[in-house]
């Protein structure tokens, strides 16, 4: 007889609810031990806190806000409230309109710019903002030193890429230079179209440099921070929000239409969904932090907002491998993707299919189709190079970042496609994201997902990653063809022929030999309600000012 | 001894008779195991078609429903089934292994060897198990691939599922040898082992025929707490890009692709209730056939 | 008492070990901090970014400029997040972790041990049948369903709490039982089969001969023992507690240190990982000796623990 049974079979009164009065043995001064920490903590953890005038959803946690070193959106975006250059975007249609410059004059020849700034402009701690604060602050970003990223926007000035790439030391030579301390010269390359949108960029914007000579790199962590734009910072906390305040020596104070504005931090999707639908959240600013497979239903509500923006999504070809290292065999690739039935399956959110790279609409520019759905074609081709019905073709994997699943859905229907029209069957490879970078930079992949969103409003922003020494090329396609026709674009004088140029490039590089083939172009989201927030516009490079931003009171 | 044995062996079938509840978790389980071997061979979908009818509730064409692709969620659960088994059998074999085995050497030896022992648990448990997976799949995924596939020219690749399988294996044991441990501290004090090491029993013969089995309880228990465990991080190292390959897929994965049903626009909520019906069903009568497996296992005589 | 000076002389010894197997293992990983999918704008900027962290140093100086700050508990900045240090984040992260930890393990033990210890007393019939179920659905239902579910139901639908965000105590409770009840389905486990063992042994048959009462029988005498695997079980719980969850973090969008666990690594912000690592490490092992020395007391036959 075991004990186990005893107790079985006895009917026990014992009561639950005591052993709820004491849950362990430890004595009383241990519980009340327990509640002081948790209170006391508690303390430390929350602060209290007030709803702020707006509160903007702005995607993962910035990696810095320094306008200089930033290369995120969301890092952008807070940097843009902060810090204003020469010239600022529209909300209305993304284009360059006067920020710390008043006036521009621009020369004959496109080439030289002379921009006059406005009176009295100073930092929100007072000392005043010169013409020599944006040439210090430009021959800052471009010294390697100072390891800016985005230095290569200062390509496009006199002596920019000879700086950045160290092989001119003196940085007095780049292209700029104060005429007195109101007036600014640049002098470009070429008679770059885009260049004020770029100027308008964060890295175009003047820093503190009253609080660099003191503070070096973390400048941008003094308190108070010296800031040129609309806001100022007032608290940063990380993986949790930026709290902003009016700038009242903003030059343009008057037009600031919120007082205090709340930038959330984080990337669950789902979440800034409930916070936005529970009203925690006036605005979700990011397309990343709305949830993609809700992406068809919230576009029917009156709350989310679908606009197109300067990004596409593409498949690259390892062109220095076995089996595409043979165009056709890229060709018959391209030629075998049904790209509208992966926007209408998969992304759902009316993406443009396209197998061109750059989308529609860049600084008016037609770009070409690409290729298309053409099974009979990709067959032909795929037999030609030696596969016919794909019999004999050697395993190859499509490789793609993890991160949000429609990578790998996108991967799963290009795999049941080429499959159902060429009869490969390939693999797929998922990667986390830094070891797909390094994968993709060493060129080890058979073909690969790529992306690109444009940095300002040029074909040329996307064509540009394919010359033959680019670093964002990692194709190992070479054609000199390519870049003679970039150069022989970049000096045109006249636009039109300049984009013709071009669309030829894309031409070669698309539809001849197809070291990249595109899949679609991006759709932005954004949510807010109509009528609880103006100022918000939808525009091809993403680019919303939060200055415009106004929460309107319930009717 | 081998009568104890013997008699051990027939216990074990004595919880299968009788008690109604362990009969029919056992037959879950049984069925379980048949359904995710042989259904795939019988449905008329592969686990991998596209199909046009995409996102169709369960239907009599799609009795679980479809996903995104139109795959049928039938036939994705047969096989993925088979992977969280083969992925939670794993888990349980090694911390039936090393974790028990290393609980008991360290407890029963107590002093330094103890010390030691437990110490290299701490530090283990504080390396960080997701750079351990990245490495071990980045340094060894393609030449067990090359391998297998000369071995197997025809299969899938599998080289990162069992990659996966021995990782996941590997970090799944040290708290099992923490709780084993302590169990065998208290046990090793009591009368009936001072007595057994009093007659002269070698470590061994202790460890084995009378540690083991007053264990047996708590580390069925640990283990029906570790397989869902391993599972479930199973299906996170797969968010992460470190799991299997899609378009193969685990009961974790399928969860943890449901997951993203649960918000307030749309739910198509088939393709979360029914993976995750699909484990906790198989996880009840795990732990039910484990109960009753420790009523089997329980020593009748310890205090005599 | 010996013994315990013995374990504490370890820790940082331990931690040593954990830091420098973290420093050479993360070197090995593919890809590295800096690396995004734009390339930098020149060969040079790229050197002088890797400079600027000493990153271009060899690896054994590296590690010895790394030692040099481990030793004053500096792991440097934060290769992620540029304009912070490591401690600056974590003396920002790890309070509000720590109070989300301490919580969820008061649900863990309020709710499991009682629900445990009753299942074992009634060991068979339908209170028992029933809380098993609970804790095999809590055991498989990880916390990025629950944590949802929660959401839905008392943050959306009902709206009684915030569906995420951090602030008030209104924000602690869904993410604390999010947390908390699958830490509670497990102890409850543990604890039921802990109680079933004791209840076999002689001296509660003894005591139970003597008349006592089963009240009284588990106060005083069955509850110790069977707390022992929850003992045992109570210092990985409770520092991976402490530390975080990325899920839960993640899911209620709250600043603390879990979701660092798996972002250091997908970032490769070594300084971090690093850190993160260690703090594990000495938690566990002080948490780990708090259980061990837990065991001693509540079974006094086990004596070098």
């Amino acid at each position: 007889m075991s004990p186990g049974g005893d107790i079985r079979k006895t009917p026990e009164p014992v009561p639950g609810v005591f052993f709820l009065s004491t849950p362990s043995p430890a004595p009383a001064r241990f519980r009340v031990a327990f509640l002081l920490l948790v209170l006391g903590l508690l303390h430390v953890a929350c602060g209290p806190r007030q709803r702020a005038d707006l509160v903007v959803h702005n995607g993962p946690e910035p990696e810095t806000i320094d306008p200089q070193i930033l290369t995120g959106q969301a890092d952008g975006r807070v940097a843009g409230a902060l810090f204003e250059g020469l010239t600022r975007f529209n909300p209305l249609d993304g284009r360059a309109i006067p920020g710390l410059a008043e006036t521009w004059e621009i020369s004959p020849d496109g080439r030289r710019y002379r921009f006059r700034l406005r009176q009295g402009l100073a930092w929100s701690t007072g000392e005043t903002i010169t013409a020599e604060d944006f040439v210090w602050s430009w021959r800052r970003a471009v010294m390697p030193a100072t390891a800016a990223d985005y230095s290569a926007q200062f390509f496009h000035l006199e002596n920019g890429e000879a700086i950045v790439t160290g092989q001119e030391k003196d940085v007095t030579r780049l292209g700029v230079g104060a005429l007195d301390s109101s007036t600014l010269e640049v002098r470009l390359v070429n008679p770059a179209p885009f260049f004020l949108e770029l100027a308008a960029s964060r890295i175009f914007a003047p820093i503190p440099r009253h609080l660099v000579e003191r503070l070096g790199d973390q400048w941008i962590r003094a308190e108070p921070l010296s800031c040129s734009g609309p806001y100022q910072l007032m608290q940063w906390r990380v993986n949790d929000r930026f709290r902003l305040r009016r700038n009242p020596r903003y030059w343009d104070s008057a037009s600031v239409a919120t007082e205090r504005i709340d930038l959330l931090s984080g990337d669950n999707a789902g979440t800034a969904l409930n916070l936005f639908l529970r009203g925690d959240v006036d605005l979700i600013i990011d397309r990343k932090i709305i949830p993609g497979e809700l992406g068809p239903d919230l576009a029917e509500r009156a709350d989310f907002h679908r606009f197109d923006f300067l990004g596409c999504d593409f498949i690259r070809f390892n062109t220095g491998r076995k089996p595409f290292d043979d165009p056709r065999v890229r060709k018959a690739f391209a030629l075998a993707l049904d790209r509208p039935a992966m926007t209408r399956r998969i992304t759902r959110l009316g993406e443009r299919p396209t197998g061109a790279i750059t989308p529609r609409g860049a600084g008016g520019y037609e770009p070409p189709e690409g290729l298309g759905l053409d099974v009979a074609q990709a067959r032909l081709l795929l037999g030609e190079a030696g596969y016919p019905e794909g019999r004999g073709f050697p395993r190859v994997e499509y490789t793609y970042n993890v991160g949000t699943r429609l990578y790998e859905q996108v991967g799963i229907e290009i795999q049941a496609q080429l499959l159902a029209h060429l009869g490969v069957r390939i693999q797929l490879r998922p990667l986390e994201w830094k070891t797909y970078l390094t994968e993709m930079s060493r060129q080890s992949y058979d073909f690969i997902r790529g992306s690109w969103i444009g940095d300002y409003n040029d074909p040329l922003t996307f064509l540009d990653c394919f010359l033959a020494d680019s670093g964002n090329n990692r194709t190992g396609w070479r054609q000199p063809r390519y870049d003679a026709l970039l150069r022989s674009a970049g000096s045109a004088a006249d636009p039109a022929s300049r984009l013709a140029l071009l669309r030829q490039a894309e031409v070669l590089l698309v539809e001849e030999e197809v070291p990249v083939t595109g899949l679609y172009s991006y759709v932005g989201l954004c949510a807010y309600r109509p009528d609880r927030l103006e100022g918000f516009h939808a525009n091809l490079i993403d680019e919303h000012p939060l200055w415009s931003l106004r929460r309107l009171p319930p009717r | 001894m081998l009568e104890r044995v013997l008699q051990l062996l027939v216990s074990w079938t004595r919880p299968f008779r009788g008690d109604r509840t362990t009969a029919v978790a056992f037959g879950l389980l049984l069925s379980a195991l048949l359904f995710a071997l042989v259904f795939p061979a019988f449905s008329p979908f592969a686990p991998d078609a596209t199909d046009a009818e995409v996102f169709s509730p369960p239907s009599p064409r799609h009795p679980l429903g479809s996903d995104l692709h139109g795959r049928d969620l039938l036939v994705r659960i047969a096989v993925a089934t088979r992977i969280s088994i083969l992925v939670g059998a794993a888990g349980a074999a090694v911390s039936l292994g090393i974790g028990v085995g290393w609980g008991l050497v360290a407890g029963y030896f107590g002093g330094k060897v103890d010390a030691w022992m437990m110490r290299i648990v701490d530090l283990l448990y504080a390396l960080p198990s997701v750079v351990l997976v990245l490495l071990v799949l980045n340094f060894f995924e393609s030449a067990v691939a090359s391998r297998l596939q000369r071995v197997f020219p025809d299969s899938p690749d599998q080289a990162r599922l069992i990659l996966l399988v021995l990782c996941l294996g590997g970090i799944s044991w040290l708290t099992m040898a923490r709780i084993v441990r302590g169990q065998v501290l208290s046990l090793k004090e009591r009368p009936f082992i001072l007595a057994s090491r009093a007659l002269g029993a070698g470590a061994g013969r202790i460890l084995f025929l009378h540690l083991l089995p007053n264990l047996s309880g708590i580390i069925l228990v640990y283990l029906t707490l570790t397989v869902p465990a391993v599972m479930l991080q199973e299906s996170f190292l797969s968010v992460l890009g470190l799991g299997i390959r899609p378009p193969q897929a685990s009961l974790g994965t399928l969860i943890a692709d449901g997951a993203s049903q649960l918000n307030p626009v749309r739910m198509r909520l088939w393709l979360l209730v029914f993976p995750a019906g699909a484990l906790a069903g198989i996880l009840w009568a795990l732990g039910r056939v484990g109960d009753a497996l420790r009523e089997a296992f329980e020593p009748r005589d310890r205090d005599v | 008492m010996n013994g315990i000076l013995k374990r504490l002389a370890l820790v940082p010894l331990i931690a040593w070990l954990v830091a420098t197997g973290g420093f050479f293992l993360l070197r090995l990983t593919p890809g590295g901090p800096f690396d995004r999918d734009r390339a930098p704008a020149s060969a040079e900027v790229e050197a002088a970014l890797r400079a600027k962290y000493h990153l271009d140093e060899p690896l054994h100086r590296q590690y010895l400029r790394c030692l040099g700050g481990w030793v004053v508990g500096d792991f440097g900045p934060s290769l992620k997040y540029r304009n912070h240090t490591v401690n600056d984040i974590l003396a920002q992260s790890l309070p509000v972790s720590a109070v989300l930890g301490l919580l969820a393990g008061g649900v863990a033990f309020g709710i499991g041990i009682p629900v445990g210890a009753w299942g074992a007393l009634r060991r068979g019939l339908w209170p028992d049948r029933l809380a098993s179920m609970l804790a095999v659905v809590g055991i498989c239902i990880p916390s990025f369903i629950l944590g949802p579910v929660l959401v839905l139901v008392f943050g959306l639908q009902l709206a009684w709490l915030p569906p995420a965000l951090w602030g008030s105590w209104e924000n602690c409770i869904l993410p604390v039982l999010a947390l908390g009840l699958y830490f509670a389905a497990r102890v409850s486990r543990l604890t039921r089969e802990g109680m079933t063992d004791v209840l076999r042994s002689p001296f509660v048959r003894t005591a139970r001969a003597k008349g006592l009462s089963p009240g009284a029988i588990v106060r005083r005498h069955a509850l110790r023992g069977s707390l022992l695997p929850v003992a045992a079980y109570a210092g990985p719980m409770l520092a991976d507690l402490l530390t975080g969850s990325f899920i839960v973090e993640n899911l209620f969008q709250i600043p603390g240190t879990g979701v660092f666990f798996v972002n250091s690594f997908l970032n490769r912000d070594y300084p971090m990982m690093i850190a993160l690592a260690v703090l594990y490490s000495v938690l566990l092992q002080g948490l780990n000796l708090a259980s061990d020395l837990a065991l001693r007391s509540l079974d006094p036959r086990v004596r070098h623990a």
